[in-house]
């Protein structure tokens, strides 16, 4: 969990702040990666993220005609394949907190000829400015670990969602193997940031990323807040060892 | 079992390819707009969809929804369908769902011009499964974490699939820096177990 109920005290990365400063950090982080984000997203993952965010397309179940929200969606990597899944009768809309992310996945998309069916809104996954029951299926890839109240965004989603529809929620997770896991930690903590200085210069971004994703729940206690919110048939996959988890749940 | 993501990748560009040089049966798609018909292979086991959007065919290699139309049966008969109009009538490919759209499909893929199987063929026929059972193979390894595998073929799927924005190169040597830290992380965890080993035996009992 990130939040101390008592001291309003949430965590950036590892260090103890005030909820209403995260906000404002992590707006920092985000506006200082954003024109790099796509090329540290391909080199630190080796363009394994793309993998992961196709399993989840694959889970999606989204067809022609359905209405798709990826929040936190950044770039639009997701966005992208689903404007071609759902077609000129569907629409997808991407959400993002911060305006620059949101001007780089515009501006990215429009040149790759994605146009018609896909809306860009700036939101916070707290308070989705959207009516009740609008879509078909909702994702969050690599976002909600960067959300301060994960509980207002996930009972935000399961508003927002059909009936029948479903929430898909990847993110970084607890690798299930010890030494993996070692491996891992040194990967993020120093390679991680290391490369963030290379390619981005922006060590501290990095170091944040790096830092959140360790704060962030685990696979069990993930799927545990999926159920307080209202989730219903939650379940989650392990992918590549459990370093990404791909959290599935339904609203009925 | 699923077609690997390298090979539906590719299989998509087959299809992006050649379908523009059929416009009849671009236009005839549009009457089955927005369906989803799954594939069910029995032999080699293979399961995918099909989903029919602005005239266009998508390979969905995985659909975890409900299809419109199921049809299943050994390559074979799918093979047939595009030599025979009355290929789904025989009752080899079983149909489920709904069987006149899945009757309808059948005609379109027979009338077009294009030669799928020819357009298919590095993908299909007695290759098939050894392609797959070899891709399968070797992308089932990045999970399992053989770092060779790994950098190969995520590059190569980068390259593949997005036409990418990082090199072989960056890629590359990024696996590598990559490697000495978790190398040199592999030999502090066993001197650190060593060290715990140690300590346990003389600290015993605590
Ligand atoms: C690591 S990026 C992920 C982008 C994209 N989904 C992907 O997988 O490539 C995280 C994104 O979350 C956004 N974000 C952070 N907090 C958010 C919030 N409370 N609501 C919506 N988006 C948020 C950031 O602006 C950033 O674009």
């Amino acid at each position: 969990m990130t939040e101390d109920a008592n001291s309003n005290k949430t965590h950036f990365g590892y260090k103890d702040v005030d909820e209403s400063a995260k906000v404002g950090m992590v707006g920092e982080v985000f506006h200082s990666v954003a024109a790099k984000y796509d090329v540290m997203n391909d080199v630190m993952s080796f363009g394994v993220h793309r993998i992961w965010k196709q399993i989840t397309i694959d889970q999606s179940a989204v067809r022609p005609g359905h209405k798709v929200l990826d929040i936190a969606g950044g770039t639009g990597d997701l966005a992208k394949k689903f404007c071609k899944r759902v077609g000129s009768s569907g629409e997808v809309v991407l959400a993002d907190i911060n305006a620059s992310m949101l001007e780089v996945g515009r501006e990215r998309l429009l040149n790759e000829g994605v146009v018609g069916n896909l809306r860009f809104v700036q939101a916070d996954a707290e308070a989705l400015p959207f009516e009740n029951d609008t879509f078909d299926c909702i994702t969050i890839a690599f976002g909600l670990r960067n959300v301060t109240r994960k509980e207002n965004a996930l009972a935000s989603m399961l508003r927002v969602l059909k009936p029948g529809g479903r929430l898909l929620i990847l993110e970084f997770s607890k690798p299930v193997l010890p030494l993996l896991n070692t491996v891992y930690d040194a990967y993020s903590f120093k390679a991680l940031p290391m490369m963030g200085k290379l390619i981005a210069d922006d060590e501290d971004s990095y170091r944040y990323l790096a830092e959140s994703i360790r704060m962030h729940p685990d696979q069990a206690t993930l799927e545990s807040m999926m159920k307080e919110a209202g989730f219903e048939d939650t379940s989650y996959q392990n992918l590549t060892g459990g370093i990404v988890a791909l959290h599935k749940g339904f609203k009925f | 079992m699923h077609i690997p993501i390298p090979i539906a990748v590719l299989v998509q560009k087959a299809i992006d390819q050649t379908l523009p040089l059929d416009p009849d049966t671009q236009r005839a798609l549009g009457t089955i707009d927005s369906k989803v018909i799954a594939i069910n292979i029995q032999q080699p086991p293979l399961e995918f969809a099909l989903s029919i959007v602005d005239n266009d065919i998508q390979l969905l290699r995985v659909f975890d929804g409900e299809p419109d139309a199921t049809l299943a049966g050994p390559l074979s008969d799918f093979f047939a369908i595009q030599s025979s109009d009355t290929a789904l009538d025989n009752g080899r490919i079983k149909i489920s769902g709904d069987e006149q759209l899945a009757k309808d499909f059948g005609l379109i893929v027979y009338r077009s011009e294009v030669d799928w199987q020819d357009a298919l063929s590095p993908f299909l026929g007695e290759t098939l499964v050894h392609k797959i059972g070899e891709l399968g193979k070797r992308f089932g390894l990045w999970s399992s974490g053989t770092k060779q595998h790994l950098r190969e073929d995520t590059a190569e799927y980068l390259q593949e699939e997005t036409n990418l924005l990082v090199s072989r190169n960056q890629v590359s040597s990024f696996t590598k820096q990559l490697e000495t830290t978790a190398a040199k992380v592999e030999t502090l965890d066993s001197k650190l177990t060593a060290l715990e080993e140690r300590a346990n035996k003389k600290g015993k009992p605590s």
